[in-house]
């Protein structure tokens, strides 16, 4: 006879999880959501608002806003891009309301031409040395920071984006352009034509 | 294998441990509320629905006093031994 095993919590789901926290009211479940996410979602705090202080108190309120929200996860998309969607903007919001800054996208900015609709190639951005890259992004305004992670770290499809910031395809796509294009923009800015090598 | 991206921010994936203490003794706080607003809320708004005039809603309780009579005899007035 085979013995039963009782499964680890560590081996649910994450619908497995939230159904049990939800029906059981048990904060071990949400234990182990924690868990599996809170290194993800505070180092997309950090990235986006460069402060380890701010970025402890925001991991701390999305983790609570996730777990007064779970009821409303209608798993239309996964519980990771939820996560994140959350964490983006959270951070987006307290960086607009911490610096006053209304300016979220390249396009609000303004810098980039209009005129240049050329779509720049990933390379241009996964070929940089790390410590460039690192400085070029925390130049980027925030939105544009945020859609470039949403891409290049969280691998999100154009529709996930779009559902994330409830714009249509075209619009992200012209958004992904522009903030690449910035990028290219502040890198040479700050290195000149140094060729874009990854280190 | 990690883009220079996903490279850049796995630098800061280390969770500060006493972070997980501050989330989780909220977390605690929060259901342990939810539940006690689960509780008595339904009841406290039962109670102000009668106090200004309305109805109360129906009680889950079956057999105690006020229960629809479905039998001669509540079940709760029987005697024992008497089954």
């Amino acid at each position: 006879m085979t013995p039963v095993v009782a499964k680890k919590l560590t081996d649910y789901t994450d619908s497995e999880l939230i159904a049990r926290y939800l029906r059981d009211q048990n904060t071990m479940y949400f234990t182990v959501l924690y868990r599996r996410y809170a290194g993800k979602v505070f180092a997309k705090c950090i990235s986006m608002l460069a402060d380890e202080g701010q970025a402890r108190d925001a991991t701390q309120d999305i983790f609570i806003k996730v777990l007064l929200n779970l009821a409303k996860f209608t798993e239309q998309s996964s519980f990771s891009t939820w996560v994140y969607s959350i964490t983006y903007n959270y951070c987006i919001d307290m960086i607009r309301k911490k610096k006053k800054m209304p300016l979220l996208f390249t396009e609000d900015v303004g810098k980039v031409s209009n005129e240049t609709n050329e779509e720049l190639p990933d390379s241009v951005l996964l070929e940089m040395k790390q410590e460039r890259l690192e400085k070029v992004i925390d130049r980027l305004p925030p939105g544009d920071k945020a859609i470039l992670m949403m891409k290049y770290i969280d691998d999100l499809q154009i529709k996930e984006i779009g559902d994330v910031q409830g714009k249509t395809e075209s619009a992200i796509k012209m958004q992904i352009m522009r903030a690449k294009q910035r990028a290219q923009l502040i890198y040479e800015e700050l290195y000149g034509h140094d060729p874009i090598e990854q280190g | 294998m990690k883009n220079n991206f996903q490279q850049w921010q796995s630098d800061f994936e280390r969770v500060p441990p006493e972070l997980e203490d501050r989330v989780l003794q909220q977390a605690r706080t929060f259901t342990a509320f939810g539940k006690v607003v689960e509780v008595f809320v339904p009841n406290a708004l039962g109670a102000v629905a009668l106090m200004i005039g309305g109805e109360a809603p129906d009680r889950p309780v079956q057999n105690g006093p006020g229960a629809p009579f479905e039998e001669d005899i509540p079940l709760w007035r029987i005697p024992p031994g008497r089954y």
